[in-house]
């Protein structure tokens, strides 16, 4: 990037040379891996997330059987003491062998069904959000749907799955005795006690409108229930919408950073992912971000955690204090998230763009 | 580093790209030296007799100490100036494209661009950054004596002897639209001069448009394939990169042609490379053998391109989704 003070790029890498020396003599940098150690200790705006993943649990016998297998799984991560819990799309159906219809097992998408309402129980019991992907019917029409359980087992929220395959849409298979409904392309995000999240499934992923809609309606987390793992197509999705993303798929389940880089994945000994994450946080543009570490870290210290990825062009920036806000760090030291400098740019271009050109 | 294909030996559609990075090469005192370094490292490429080398954005002027006024460093988008001078000369001396970025000046408004000099050393495509910093665009912010005027938002696509490119620069990075439009209109290597590196973004712009990306950079230089990966990128004992892209291979969704792959397999053997990206659920195909096109293997077997499978699933989404 271009900076009207001349060299600052190589002055901020001889700062920030220092700034390294000092931490070696003693300062240390904080991390969000260190800060997070102390389970009593909770980050403003701290979210603990979980994802489960399908690995292993398919192909099933019985929905019975993936319905328990399910809850044994989610019962691990319960001592994480999560604020929420995402589960693969169509959890209690996909790659079952046991025969049922698509019209028999939709659930209400307001009133818990039978599934529904056993995540629901777990909830209740687990003082969680719990991310419920299952058929659900509405009006005569079929979705494939994940909905949000809320604390208390109820349905806070339904996303239908705006992307659905041919071959859901068009009934195809011996299970398919009605067709799935797309879902409509504006769907709300969903408000939780710890921020708005939005949802996502599957062949989604392969399209950015809904991405873009849950950030556009101020989703913080986007859930992502899948059958497939989606791998890079995820990381871009998070760092173009500065959002977290929770995957729960039939592969793996990671916990995605608004950065874009991993936090946490599931592996081939522990099917599920988890972090706490912190919402007081923001992606800015690498530059002027650059030139004011120093004198960020001078004053704030331990009290923000301040990533510098060589893979992105973005820094983001966390409140490990409750007493700051990240806003205020950007106003303080005039700084630019990346929303704001492309929209001052893109200010710019528009007033001086030549009309004709 | 690859190992150097005479051009007579290439496959047909096989592209040899070299990037320059700028890293080490500034803070400079003088547009001279400058120009003289960049010279100097483009030396390391020559061997691989690349079809096109790509140095970074405003090469003669970022973060050069020896400050002129827009007037006096902007050159014509006809006929070769003098920083586009020397690089015509070096794309007629080893028969390849370069890619020149200057400051250039039309009709009295300056831009930041990138000039697309042919074998003959002859101006043949000009690219106006779309999305200048705002720092640049406001006069007297950044450069002396004006601003430059951001480019029209189309971006042109150009025809060489190898195949279609398009340019973009720099922040250009951010904006989705500038990438999308150049995949519409056919750009198999989009050439991205720049100061900032951009990291991962120039990685998904590959695969969302399933596009190779060759990239110049104040902090390095790489060369990304369709999918995303990055097939090379230069580091502290090469401050450049040269390697092929074939421009023979596309990118499918896997399911449910998967279930087909072990016959194509069987049938062309080793003359078609097939390669699953698991998590992503995509396989390329690419062709290894001059007389086969992956165009016609497709067909043959009755599989979409990526682009092709999400046309038809988003027109059933559409007739089937609630008014």
């Amino acid at each position: 990037m271009k900076n009207k003070n001349g060299f600052s790029r190589r002055n901020f890498i001889r700062q920030t040379s220092l700034g390294l020396g000092a931490g070696i003599a003693g300062v240390t940098i904080p991390s969000c891996d260190t800060a997070v150690q102390n389970e009593n200790s909770r980050l403003p705006r701290e979210v603990t997330v979980a994802g489960i993943d399908l690995r292993g649990l398919w192909p099933d016998t019985t929905r019975e059987s993936r319905i328990k297998r399910i809850l044994q799984r989610m019962e691990l991560v319960t001592g994480i003491k999560p604020d929420i819990i995402c589960l693969p799309e169509l959890f209690d159906t996909i790659w079952v062998s046991e025969q049922y219809k698509i019209s028999e097992v939709a659930e209400s998408e307001e009133i818990p069904g039978p599934v529904a309402q056993r995540i629901g129980e777990f909830a209740g019991k687990n003082n969680c959000y719990v991310v419920c992907p299952v058929y659900t019917k509405k009006d005569g029409y079929y979705f494939n749907s994940s909905l949000l359980i809320d604390r208390k087992g109820k349905i806070a929220g339904a996303y239908n799955k705006i992307h659905p395959v041919k071959t859901e849409i068009i009934p195809s298979g011996p299970t398919d005795d009605v067709g799935i409904t797309p879902g409509a392309l504006d769907q709300p995000a969903i408000e939780t006690d710890f921020g708005k999240v939005g949802m996502q499934i599957c062949y989604d992923a392969n399209w950015i409108d809904g991405w873009e809609n849950c950030k556009n309606k101020g989703a913080e987390i986007i859930l992502f229930p899948s059958a497939f793992p989606g791998g890079r197509i995820l990381n871009h999705y998070a760092e173009r919408f500065g959002c977290y993303i929770i995957s729960s798929t039939g592969q793996d389940a990671r916990i995605i950073d608004m950065s874009g880089n991993d936090i946490d994945s599931s592996s081939t000994f522990v099917r599920y992912s988890w972090a706490k994450i912190s919402l007081e946080k923001v992606n800015t543009c690498t530059w002027p971000t650059n030139e004011k570490i120093p004198e960020i870290f001078r004053k704030y210290g331990s009290r923000l955690e301040i990533k510098v990825r060589d893979n992105t062009s973005i820094i983001t920036i966390a409140s490990l204090d409750s007493g700051i806000k990240v806003k205020d760090i950007v106003s303080e030291f005039g700084l630019q998230t990346v929303d704001e400098n492309i929209r001052s740019s893109e200010e710019a271009q528009v007033k001086y763009r030549l009309k004709n050109d | 580093m690859n190992a150097m294909v005479k051009r007579e030996n290439r496959l047909p559609r096989e592209v040899w790209i070299a990037c320059i990075s700028l890293k080490n090469l500034w803070p400079e005192d003088k547009i001279e030296t400058r120009i003289k370094d960049i010279l100097e490292r483009m030396e390391s490429v020559y061997a691989y007799e690349p079809d096109v080398i790509v140095i970074p954005e405003t090469y003669n002027i970022s973060w050069v100490n020896e400050k002129k006024t827009l007037d006096e460093i902007a050159e014509d988008e006809s006929n070769p100036g003098p920083a586009t001078s020397v690089m015509a000369e070096i794309a007629r001396k080893h028969n390849c494209y370069v890619v020149c970025p200057v400051i250039t000046k039309k009709d009295g408004h300056f831009y930041n661009s990138s000039l697309l000099l042919d074998r003959q050393g002859k101006i043949s495509g000009v690219y106006h950054k779309i999305h200048p910093v705002d720092t640049e665009i406001i006069p007297e912010k950044y450069y002396k004596g004006g601003g430059v005027t951001p480019g029209d938002l189309k971006p042109p696509v150009f025809k060489t002897d190898f195949g279609t490119v398009g340019m973009q620069i720099c922040m250009d990075g951010y904006w989705h639209e500038n990438w999308r439009s150049l995949w519409k209109d056919g750009a198999e290597i989009v050439l991205f001069p720049s100061q900032g590196p951009f990291g991962d973004l120039l990685n998904h712009r590959a695969w969302m448009n399933h596009y190779y990306i060759a990239s110049a950079t104040g902090e390095d230089a790489r060369i990304i394939d369709i999918t995303g990966d990055t097939i090379v990128s230069d580091g502290e004992f090469a401050r450049w990169v040269c390697a092929p892209v074939n421009l023979e291979k596309t990118m499918i969704h896997i399911w449910p042609q998967v279930r087909r792959f072990d016959d194509i397999q069987r049938k062309y053997a080793r003359k078609i490379r097939i390669k699953i990206y698991h998590p992503e659920n995509w396989a390329t195909f690419e062709s290894l053998d001059p007389e086969i096109k992956v165009k016609d293997v497709l067909k043959e077997f009755d599989i979409p391109s990526y682009d092709e499978q999400l046309k038809e699933a988003t027109e059933i989404q559409d007739k089937y989704r609630l008014k």
